[in-house]
């Protein structure tokens, strides 16, 4: 497939092969990006600035008024139903400090195959994206084994 | 508005609903996860009396049958030639499997369904395949992730997030080794596909992005030709067994910002 694909990057001018920069900084091949997933904190941008971006910042109106403490989070957490498909059994714990998904633990994550090494990536992606980039519902490309981690999360999370 | 949620398992896999509606959605949820449920026991080869089972075995002709077979029986041919024989809806036993097809296309049949019943504000995920409403306002989100090659995943947490808001494009749909192992087939030489490990296309309907992403998958080695052919309708990613990944020129302005 190597020689092909060349020949896609050629043909179709497909340029540069998609780099985890141009993708996102969520995503990232192999081969290309050795950093860490972001957290919602990212400490660059994943784009460059637009060419045309006014080169300074408008001056605040008004100064911005300190926010008032945040009243300390409390640590909550709650296990799902064990959600039983077509692979296995999975089952989550999921951690909340506040509104803030802190962890997910599995309780059961079983499937045959080799496939129960999609988990961990599940949870990972969960974790990532409470900063609701995306709606986990709306996730293309995964079945089964996602399937059921989604229901595991909303039965989890439905109890908050 | 309100947010509303509904997951419907159906066709062996599972449909999942979000959107926002004025009123109650429950009436026209209901309506539609029907319009999927009717194709199931229509189309279902795992359903021992359903019409396709019957037809698979030789007890019945397509001109018996009702006329929506015909009807699945002539888009699957109209799509096999679009897509220059890599789609077909035949078995290597030359039986008529569309259940790609039918599952596509009725995801397209239950969304009208909420359509009829005012909501507009709302996505289907079918199994891993997503229908936009195409009257979706603005306010509501088009971001879809794509989950990438669970080889890839072992490995890397890799995640694409897609913003379609402000294009033309409805719909995503994967198809890849990930989650099923190798289930497509070449269709031209009925060996397992496995030159290449997840295509996904964005196109203006689920039928297009759907059947395009199994034919590109099937096409292995050949997917530039058909990709080329379909220029100007799609964008597509490909990851290939090598783990490298490439996509057409307007995939990247596709991609949600972080």
């Amino acid at each position: 497939m190597r020689k092909s694909a060349q020949i896609i990057m050629g043909a179709l001018t497909l340029g540069s092969v998609v780099t985890g920069v141009q993708l996102g900084s969520t995503a990232k091949s192999n081969e290309f990006l050795p950093s860490p997933v972001p957290t919602d904190t990212p400490t660059d941008s994943a784009s460059p600035l637009p060419s045309d971006s006014p080169s300074t910042n408008p001056t605040p109106t008004t100064k911005p008024t300190r926010a008032p403490a945040p009243k300390p989070a409390t640590t909550v957490s709650h296990t799902s139903d064990p959600i039983y498909y077509r692979y296995g059994v999975v089952q989550v714990t999921v951690v909340k400090k506040g509104t803030k998904i802190t962890d997910i633990q599995l309780d059961q994550a079983t499937a045959t195959n080799g496939r129960s090494a999609a988990f961990s990536y599940l949870v990972q992606v969960a974790l990532s994206a409470q900063g609701s980039n995306f709606d986990q519902s709306l996730l293309s490309g995964a079945t089964f084994t996602t399937d059921a981690f989604v229901q595991a999360m909303d039965s989890a999370l439905n109890q908050f | 508005m309100s947010e509303f949620r509904h997951i419907e398992q159906c066709m062996g896999t599972v449909f999942q609903y979000l959107g926002y509606s004025d009123s109650s959605p429950t009436e026209a949820i209901a309506e539609s996860v029907a319009v999927l449920h009717e194709a199931d026991q229509t189309f279902s080869l795992y359903i021992p009396d359903s019409p396709l089972s019957r037809l698979a075995r030789g007890e019945t002709s397509i001109s018996e049958l009702p006329e929506i077979v015909s009807f699945i029986w002539d888009e699957c041919e109209k799509w096999s030639e679009l897509t220059d024989g890599w789609f077909s809806a035949m078995t290597k036993e030359n039986t008529f499997d569309p259940s790609g097809y039918v599952k596509a296309w009725a995801t397209i049949e239950a969304a009208k369904k909420l359509t009829e019943h005012g909501i507009s504000d709302f996505a289907i995920n079918a199994g891993g395949d997503i229908l936009l409403s195409d009257r979706a306002s603005n306010s509501f989100p088009k971001r879809i992730g794509v989950a990438k090659a669970k080889s890839i995943a072992e490995t890397t947490d890799a995640l694409t997030v897609l913003d379609l808001a402000n294009t033309d494009f409805y719909a995503v749909a994967t198809s890849g080794t990930s989650e099923r192992g190798e289930h497509i087939w070449n269709p031209k030489s009925y060996a397992q596909a496995n030159e290449l490990k997840q295509v996904t296309v964005i196109a203006k309907d689920l039928i297009t992005a759907d059947v395009l992403a199994t034919a590109i998958f099937a096409s292995g080695s050949q997917a530039e030709k058909l990709i080329t052919k379909f220029t100007g309708e799609i964008e597509v990613l490909v990851i290939d067994r090598e783990t490298e990944v490439f996509a057409t020129p307007g995939f990247s302005s596709l991609v949600a910002p972080v």
